[in-house]
């Protein structure tokens, strides 16, 4: 028995130092529930069954046992011999026989199990936040964080995301900051990247969206300002249907401007939809689209100040909110029949500029040159990837941006690799994605001569 | 004489008393002739009962012929001495044939016995004698007979070699060769006496002659105790103590301790293990047991291993003998072969 005790000692403490080890790597390295492990207790039986066998496998004989409590009692040979003839006579000699009594100076081995035991419970009580420590190496991505949270507070104050989708944002962005890894960034960079994209694209849209409303905003208030200004002088037809044309466009802005709305006078707001405005009322609502555009303005401002909208947006909305209010009322006053409205108020308001494949606005119209001959021309033909057809196929329009196409350098390719330039139909491949920190560097590369 | 004893049975206690009064006896005549010397009567004693041959060793004038004189005057058995010296010649101790007339005037070769035909024979100062003369002995002390032109002839039972050699002096000597010394028995050293012993001797004895023996054992007595010595009965765990005792003084084998490894150049024979398990049943009927006991294995070791193994020359470097080396390895080898792991002990009873 105590030869199987000081096996089995022997035996758990080598368990328990491989146990805690385990426990350590599996927490520290691949972040495993403590419940999962305590399954690894199971491992013991096998360290339990090896002692036991070896401690019976190491049991002395019957006759070394024997010698041991002849020697012991000083019998002189005779409890030997005992085994092997009879003593007859001698048998009385032997007496009644004291076993030896083992004593086992465990101390040393007690202490490296106890060593070893309180290993492994500190393997397992050690909170997972101090196992951060080794986990993985710190990716330093607080500045980033706290440049893309500020992103999102802006677009929640300019009320552009919901402050439900902000909050969101910002929650991942908060694990994010967590769960950053060195061993992994390329992870957490292409989390980030998302992060930012859609908010870009929010804020994107968004500017969009303030460009267009300054167009029309300020056509609306040009208007108004020129209907005012003329007053008496504009013919009463071509009075009329100018006020009618105000109040069309003014309906238009206030189901997509919830400011203008909300700045608007309710006598105000029902002229408006009566078609039916008066001097006065003309010129608080041309007042009131000045402020709107103003606000406009700035908020598109701050976007750009957010590094979320293209300074050219801000420029462009400053070019769309100029109005030549004088040309107007003239040819309000001169009353112009050759054009109509709409198209006097696109003369002295924006610019469309000149229209082309490559430039000029969406609604620009197009200036042709003169057409190339089609005689000797020779055309390559091309099969579009299978990725890039389908996305044409699945392609559908969504608006007419009133900024001109960005054009960049070289021709865009229609895949991002060479797999992708394959002739289609070639099966499976691998697709590399280049990801979008790497892409500007691999078009350096090769733009370097 | 020398009819041996079943191995399956244990003597009576009758028998066994008998053998151990004679044993005692012989042992207290032993002290009253020579002062001061139990243990070494002892041995000697033991040796006598073994059947084997004991060489003595000591400085001048400490009593190793006085002992052996005694010893055959104890025994009532023939007994002859022989000095050593460098011009002594086998024949002078085997016997020598010799031309003589007969009464019918014819000349034959006799035999004329040399000394060694005798029981007890003192070869004094063996170590002074030519290796040819000391090799003389060989077959005399192993065979227990003598070959001589073809003829070979018993030596008379029982019959003793007890030497004597000086350890100093040793210019002019021959040292004995190993395969002689392997037919000794034991080789007892017989130190100077101490002070009180010497008081006694000059005080009690004139010109420090001991007495002569007041009894003497017949050689029909001495048949009784060398018939008990061979039903003493050896259990196997002790002739495996004495084979793995004897197996250990081999270097690098599972057993050898350091001290074997690094200073035996050639350990001790299987003849050896046999010379202890006879010394070892001799240590057991003096002490009135009808078995072996480890004890018995313990005390004689030493003087059956002492002058069978041989060290080498770092063991003389370091100042190591062949003492020092056997109680190493009796302190190392587990007895009783339980072999309890190093942090096991057993304690001692509390009556001890």
């Amino acid at each position: 028995m105590l030869l199987i005790l000081r096996l089995l000692l022997r035996f758990s403490t080598i368990f328990a130092f491989v146990l805690g080890m385990v426990v350590l790597i599996a927490r520290v390295g691949f972040v495993v529930r403590r419940s999962f492990l305590l399954w690894l207790f199971l491992g013991y039986l096998p360290f339990f069954v090896s002692a036991v066998l070896l401690s019976v496998k190491r049991i002395p004989s019957w006759s070394s046992l024997n010698a041991l409590l002849d020697s012991q009692n000083n019998c002189g040979g005779l409890l030997m011999a005992s085994d092997e003839v009879d003593l007859g006579f001698w048998q009385a000699r032997l007496g009644s026989l004291d076993a030896p009594v083992l004593r086992w100076r465990a101390g040393k081995r007690a202490a490296v199990f106890t060593l070893a035991a309180m290993f492994v419970v500190v393997s397992f009580i050690v909170p997972q936040r101090y196992m951060k420590i080794a986990s993985a190496r710190p990716l330093n991505i607080g500045m980033d964080v706290e440049k893309l949270g500020e992103q999102i507070e802006t677009l929640k104050q300019e009320k552009i995301v919901s402050e439900e989708k902000a909050d969101e944002y910002e929650q991942k962005l908060e694990q994010l900051k967590d769960k950053a890894s060195g061993y992994d960034p390329v992870k957490t960079w292409e989390a980030l990247d998302h992060i930012q994209q859609n908010a870009k694209n929010e804020a994107e849209e968004a500017a969009m969206s303030a460009l267009s409303q300054t167009e029309a905003v300020t056509k609306a208030a040009g208007l108004a300002e020129g209907l005012y200004e003329g007053g008496s002088e504009i013919k009463s037809n071509v009075y009329s249907e100018a006020v009618s044309e105000l109040s069309a466009m003014v309906k238009g802005l206030l189901s997509e401007n919830e400011h203008l709305r909300n700045s608007l006078d309710p006598n105000l707001l029902n002229a408006c939809e009566q078609g039916e405005l008066s001097s006065e009322q003309l010129k608080q609502l041309a007042e009131a689209l000045k402020a709107n555009k103003l606000e406009l303005s700035a908020n598109l401002r701050k976007l750009c100040e957010a590094n979320l909208a293209d300074l050219k947006n801000l420029k462009m909305c400053e070019r769309l909110g100029q109005c030549d209010v004088a040309g107007l009322k003239a040819f309000l006053c001169q009353d112009a029949n050759s054009m109509c409205i709409g198209d006097a108020l696109s003369m002295c308001c924006g610019n469309p500029g000149r229209g082309g494949i490559s430039r000029g606005r969406g609604d620009a119209a197009m200036t042709w040159t003169e057409g190339s001959s089609e005689e000797d021309a020779k055309f390559k033909e091309q099969v579009l990837p299978a990725a890039s057809l389908a996305a044409l196929k699945e392609s559908m329009t969504i608006g007419v941006t009133v900024e001109a196409p960005t054009v960049e350098d070289g021709a865009a390719s229609l895949s991002g690799d060479v797999l992708g330039q394959a002739e289609a139909g070639g099966g499976e491949a691998f697709r590399r994605t280049i990801l979008p920190r790497h892409k500007g560097a691999v078009k350096r590369y090769f733009e370097r001569k | 004489m020398g009819k041996k004893g079943r191995l399956d049975e244990v003597l009576e206690p009758e028998q066994l008393k008998a053998a151990v009064s004679l044993a005692k006896r012989m042992l207290e005549e032993l002290d009253s002739i020579l002062l001061g010397r139990p243990q070494l009567h002892q041995m000697v004693l033991v040796g006598i009962l073994s059947q084997g041959h004991i060489l003595l060793e000591g400085v001048p004038g400490v009593g190793k012929t006085a002992l052996v004189k005694a010893l055959g005057q104890l025994m009532n058995l023939e007994f002859k001495r022989v000095q050593f010296t460098p011009d002594l010649m086998p024949g002078d101790i085997l016997g020598t044939h010799i031309l003589q007339e007969d009464e019918d005037g014819k000349r034959q070769m006799y035999f004329q016995p040399g000394p060694v035909f005798t029981n007890i024979l003192l070869a004094d100062e063996i170590n002074r004698a030519s290796p040819k003369t000391q090799s003389a002995l060989l077959e005399a002390m192993q065979e227990r007979c003598v070959t001589l032109l073809g003829e070979t002839r018993s030596l008379p039972e029982p019959f003793f070699v007890l030497a004597s050699q000086n350890p100093i002096e040793l210019e002019g000597t021959y040292p004995l060769p190993e395969a002689q010394l392997d037919r000794f028995l034991f080789k007892l050293n017989v130190a100077a006496a101490n002070v009180d012993v010497m008081d006694s001797i000059i005080s009690t004895r004139r010109r420090g002659e001991p007495p002569m023996p007041k009894w003497s054992v017949g050689r029909e007595e001495l048949g009784v105790l060398f018939d008990v010595m061979d039903k003493i009965f050896l259990p196997k765990p002790v002739s495996r103590y004495i084979s793995r005792l004897v197996g250990a003084t081999v270097p690098r084998t599972a057993e050898a301790t350091e001290m074997v490894n690094n200073y035996i150049c050639y350990a001790a024979s299987p003849r050896a293990a046999i010379a202890i398990a006879e010394a070892a049943r001799g240590c057991a009927l003096i002490a009135g047991r009808p078995t072996v006991g480890f004890e018995d294995v313990r005390a004689v070791t030493t003087a059956v291993l002492n002058h069978r193994i041989i060290l080498n020359y770092k063991a003389r470097f370091d100042c190591v003998d062949s003492f020092a080396v056997i109680d190493d390895l009796l302190s190392a080898l587990d007895e009783t072969g339980v072999n309890l792991p190093a942090d096991v002990e057993i304690a001692e009873r509390m009556d001890e």
